[in-house]
């Protein structure tokens, strides 16, 4: 918020010449009127036109200061395909208005690498706010970035157009919609991932219980906790976290389509799932935009899966191509195999690779 | 189609994958009743503050505070028209037949309003000019304020209806701001000020539509979104208090500046003490034709359906005459001579800008020798008395020959009477007995002076014809005046077609060197400073001619008067009775008053005859067939209806206004017919005009096949794109070969989001540009 006379925002002024000189052309029209008339009527409308541009243009210079834009969001975290709203906060403490005020921002992708432009042309009341909702969703993953970066107002005669640069911007992280992984597929995934099922056999539990929690439907029988769940009236799970180096390692292959690299994310996301739910804590890499930097997160349990993909979405993919399995290999020598997650023709699909 | 186009732009896809709702359910919606509200409030602040200032500049007695609440009741009802298409569409209908019932209704006090305004607006040109050249209206029942508020109603609906078509769509105050100036131009030019508050609402609505126009965001939508989404943007729709506010920042400056320069300057002090411009001064001769004739005056060229021009000459191409009541005169005849009536009596002329100026001197020694040689028991003399009735004529006065008193200036309606004295004496005896009574009977030396005053660019002309009809100073003034004539009559025609004198020349040359030809000002004007050039004083003189004729078929006897109240004394007809004679501009006329040395003015009427007809004024002749009145209402009208209701007339009457209510209904049915027929189409393809390739190629396309399913049954039952083409190939109006690329591309048009190119679009123009078969 800024104060009066203490402002450090940037901010230019614009002038429109074809305005002025139209303007001033029509004065001279209504001069020459009075030249004519030796009227009062046009003597008061000259006096009104010399005064206007005055007060138009010093009101906007002056209202500058007391002039803060702002935007919010609802929620920091959505779903891919489910709303959120956005909204663009304009609040003019002057007692000046302009009917035309540009507001100028973007919203990004910034795990996709994707931007769009913001324009919102919304009025400026007096001592008032104005708001613009954005119901907004994304098909996309990602962390989505809504920033103002600045607005520009012009003085109600048309003459001048003030620029203040501001920087407000918002974020949330849109999750990706996971797909239940068959239990068949998890057969084939096992395989892959050695120590983890020798880890799930019976007297080699490497994992200890964490915390407990109530049932969701899809959880394991025997997680069940018959005991609390008798005592508190409700089904109880409880919660384990592995305590052991076993883990499975997904790596998801990204490339330049967005919609594959989607489908891609939300395939790992179900996969992580699923093996987290059989105790199998995940380790998910992708390859970021730079070279050689791959993200890494682990996760061994549900809530811990969400951060992990949030920070995950917190790099960027921009400029990646697809195909990165046997880079991978190279710049991480301790895995034996992966779970490789890619654009397979048209299908996303999962498949457990051993390192050549 | 359309409305999956629509459809799909509600929701805007990027390639970023992310969709924004411009019309989201939370809060983006405002009630546009209230934007409604404040363009109403423009209309009339615009519309309201032209017909105050106006109206308070003119000081016309009306109901200035009604004429303003009923504008902004229209002002609002007209601008909550375009609330949704049907209110737009009924409203209009409605209007037109409100305002079309209205005004064939109240047609009568509507133009009688009006034309008291102009009345008043003319009366006050008149006195700024200082000039007794004034048209004026016939009113009914004299300046009523209720006819001039139903006026002002009347013209004012119509104002608001047009100005709002024009702000409440486009925002558009140009046109506005051009009528108003055009409305204006005369009170401010004589100096009228209007009154302070109809200024500030003017310039408010005025310089609220620059703003709003300027903010961008005025344009006509019928949906309560508050955002919509267009060109990449997303824009705000309405604002209603961001407008209320703006109207507020600028009504405050203007109240206070205008009461400050009206504090400084109140009423028409500004004027006063203060030269008019030098750009003004030379305005004042245009501006004054303008005052008189109108537009056409501005270009010396105007119609004239007969009547007076008070001097101003060479303007009038042909003349046409109405044949209506311009005067009413109730008098008694004395003879078979021609009765004169004057009204205009010119002094100095002015070449090229063709006019006569008033004589000022007005002299009326001959009258009084007359009355003194009556007075005195002159023989073959008396005493009459006239009534003068001025119906539609000019306002003037109509002074009969020889009337002593001054003329009084007479409003259309109004009746004066005059006594005058005649004599059927030789002129000499007249003046015989007026040396014998030692009055006065000689012209001051200023008068003669202004009577004999001929223009240098005239001098070459008229010496031209003295030569030609053998003229010569040395004979005496009447032997001039008669060969004068005599050359009139045998050198050049009466015409009523002359064509008017062309910009830049002078009349009087313009007739005698080059046209040859002219009605009565012609040759009187004319004939005027050939006399002055002779060294005869001479003046040009306009006003009316009764003949004999004219009372024998248009008089009336009045049985109710008595002859004797009427006149008194020598009679050359053995029996007479008081009449009343219609003039209509039929007698209309110009002549010459010649100064004899010794006897005093006489007229000297030296207009050829003529057999010629005055052009047929077409309209004039219509209404005629149906009884009808034409534009100007008389006097005769208004005064007795019960008078009227007898009259063969009526039935025609009616049946007028039975034509009239058929034509307003048939115009009426045939614009809701092409309403219907053409509305849509036309609203459809302006929208389409604004959208995408895509949009314009299916819309187009769309067209063509339902012009083509006229010829074609099978086309209605298609259900897509190939099978349409598939008939249309069957049918022979499609290429089998190019069938499926068309297909492919309309289905891209119509279900992608990916623009076509332009050689397709191209490809499809031109095969729906062909609705004939392929060979």
């Amino acid at each position: 918020m800024h104060e009066s006379g203490k402002d450090n925002r940037k901010y230019s002024v614009g002038t429109y010449p074809l305005a002025i000189v139209g303007y001033v052309l029509f004065m001279l029209f209504v001069f020459f009127l009075y030249v004519f008339f030796q009227s009062r009527m046009i003597l008061i409308f000259m006096c009104i036109l010399t005064l206007m541009p005055f007060i138009s243009v010093c009101s906007a210079l002056f209202a500058r200061s007391f002039v803060d834009l702002r935007i919010t969001g609802n929620s920091g975290n959505t779903e891919v395909g489910a709303k959120n709203l956005w909204r663009i906060e304009l609040r003019n403490r002057s007692i000046f208005t302009s009917l035309n005020c540009e507001v100028k921002g973007s919203i990004e992708n910034t795990f996709m690498g994707l931007k769009m432009p913001l324009v919102v042309d919304m009025p400026m009341s007096a001592m008032g706010t104005e708001h613009f909702d954005m119901d907004m969703e994304s098909e996309y993953c990602g962390r989505l970035r809504v920033s103002i970066e600045s607005f520009t107002y012009r003085d109600l005669c048309g003459f001048i157009s003030v620029t203040v640069q501001v920087n407000s911007d918002s974020t949330a992280f849109v999750m990706p919609l996971y797909t239940v992984t068959d239990r068949d597929d998890m057969d084939t995934f096992r395989t892959g991932v050695t120590e983890s099922v020798n880890s799930v056999g019976k007297g080699n539990d490497f994992s200890e219980v964490t915390d407990m929690r109530e049932y969701i439907p899809g959880d394991r029988l025997k997680d069940i906790h018959w005991k609390l769940s008798a005592k508190k009236q409700k089904l109880m799970v409880k919660e384990y976290t592995a305590v052991s180096q076993s883990e499975a390692v997904i790596f998801c292959d990204l490339g330049a389509n967005a919609l594959a690299n989607n489908d891609i994310m939300g395939y790992a996301y179900g996969l992580s799932l699923a093996f987290i739910r059989e105790l199998v804590p995940v380790r998910i890499l992708i390859k970021t935009g730079r070279d050689m930097e791959f993200e890494e997160v682990t996760s061994a349990t549900v809530p811990q899966l969400e951060t992990a993909f949030k920070e995950l979405m917190t790099s960027s993919i921009e400029g990646v191509t697809g195909g990165n399995l046997n880079l991978l290999f190279k710049v991480r020598p301790e895995l034996r195999s992966v779970v490789l997650v890619h654009e397979n023709g048209r299908e996303i699909v999962g498949e457990v690779t051993e390192r050549a | 189609m359309l409305k999956l186009l629509f459809q799909r732009k509600k929701k805007n896809t990027v390639n970023t994958g992310i969709k924004i709702n411009e019309n989201s359910e939370r809060n983006q919606s405002e009630n546009r009743v209230f934007t409604l509200f404040a363009k109403a409030l423009i209309v009339f602040f615009v519309v309201g503050g032209a017909f105050g200032a106006f109206l308070s500049a003119v000081s016309v007695n009306c109901n200035l505070f009604l004429i303003e609440l009923v504008l902004l009741a229209v002002s609002l009802f007209t601008a909550f028209l375009y609330y949704n298409a049907i209110s737009e569409n009924v409203g209009y209908i409605f209007l037109l037949f409100v305002m079309a019932a209205c005004g064939s209704s109240f047609m009568q006090y509507i133009n009688s309003g009006f034309y008291t305004i102009l009345n008043k607006l003319n009366e006050k040109t008149a006195v700024y000019f200082d000039s007794n050249a004034v048209r004026v209206y016939t009113v009914m029942n004299g300046d009523n304020p209720a006819y001039v508020t139903m006026a002002m109603i009347y013209i004012g609906a119509v104002c608001c209806i047009l100005t709002n078509i024009f702000i409440s769509r486009r925002m558009r105050i140009w046109p506005c701001v051009a009528a108003v100036i055009f409305a204006m131009f005369m009170p401010l030019y004589i100096g009228l000020e209007p009154s302070g508050i109809f200024v500030v609402m003017l310039l408010t609505g005025f310089l609220l539509a620059v703003m709003i126009k300027k903010g961008g965001h005025y344009r006509l939508h019928r949906q309560d979104n508050k955002y919509e989404y267009k060109k990449e943007r997303y824009t705000y729709i309405y604002s209603a208090k961001t407008l209320f506010e703006t109207w507020a920042l600028v009504l405050v400056p203007t109240i206070v500046v205008t009461a400050l320069i009206a504090a400084i300057f109140p009423g028409n002090s500004i004027h006063k003490g203060t030269k008019d411009s030098e750009i003004k001064t030379s305005s004042n001769d245009v501006v004054q034709n303008l005052a008189i004739y109108g537009l056409a005056g501005l270009f010396n060229y105007y119609e004239n359906s007969g009547g007076l021009s008070s001097g101003r000459l060479g303007g009038i191409s042909s003349v046409r005459l109405d044949y209506e009541t311009d005067l009413t005169l109730v008098y008694t005849p004395l003879s078979e001579n021609r009765i004169y009536l004057r009204h205009f009596t010119g002094g100095p002329y002015e070449p090229f800008f063709n006019r006569w100026t008033v004589d000022k001197f007005l002299s009326n020694e001959t009258a009084i020798s007359v009355k003194g040689f009556v007075e005195s028991g002159g023989e073959y003399s008396g005493t009459g008395k006239m009534s003068v009735r001025n119906v539609a004529a000019e306002g003037g006065g109509y002074l009969p020959y020889f009337c002593p008193d001054d003329p009084v200036y007479q409003l259309a309606g109004s009746t004066t009477e005059y006594t005058y004295y005649t004599s059927f004496a030789a002129p000499t005896k007249i003046a015989e007995s007026r040396y014998a009574l030692r009055e006065k009977n000689d012209l001051t030396e200023e008068e003669k002076a202004v009577c004999l005053l001929v223009p240098e660019d005239n001098t070459a002309a008229l010496d031209a014809i003295i030569k030609d009809a053998g003229l010569d100073p040395a004979l005496s003034p009447p032997q001039n005046a008669m060969l004068l004539a005599s050359y009139y009559q045998a050198n050049i025609p009466y015409t009523y077609r002359p064509g008017y004198t062309p910009r830049n020349k002078d009349f009087v040359n313009y007739f005698l060197m080059e046209n040859r030809r002219g009605y009565c000002s012609h040759f009187a004007s004319a004939a005027t400073l050939v006399f002055r050039r002779l060294g005869i004083p001479a003046r040009y003189v306009e006003g009316y001619v009764v003949d004999a004729t004219d009372v024998v078929e248009e008089g009336k006897i009045r049985e109710d008067l008595n002859t004797d109240d009427y006149y008194s004394g020598y009679k050359m007809l053995a029996d007479t009775a008081v009449v009343e004679v219609n003039v209509s501009d039929s007698g209309a006329h110009a002549w010459v008053e010649m100064w004899i040395e010794g006897i005093g003015w006489q007229i000297v009427d030296i207009t050829p005859a003529s057999a010629e007809q005055p052009d047929a004024n077409m309209w004039r002749m219509f209404l005629n067939f149906f009884n009808g009145t034409g534009a100007q209402s008389t006097i005769a009208e208004a005064d007795d209806a019960a008078t009227e209701a007898a009259e063969p007339g009526m039935a025609s009457r009616a049946f007028v206004l039975m034509f009239e209510i058929i034509l307003v209904a048939a115009f009426v049915c045939f614009a809701v017919y092409m309403i219907y027929k053409y509305g849509g189409r036309y609203v459809m393809e302006s929208r389409a005009r604004s959208k995408s390739v895509n949009d314009r190629v299916i819309h187009r396309y769309g067209r063509y096949i339902r012009k083509l399913s006229k010829n074609i049954e099978e086309l209605s039952g298609c259900i897509n794109y190939r099978e349409q083409l598939d008939v249309l190939s069957k049918n022979g109006y499609q290429d089998p070969e190019e069938a499926e690329h068309i297909a492919e591309i309309l289905e891209r048009a119509g279900f992608s989001n990916e623009d076509i190119s332009g050689a397709d679009e191209k490809l499809i123009l031109s095969m729906i540009k062909n609705t004939k078969k392929v060979k």
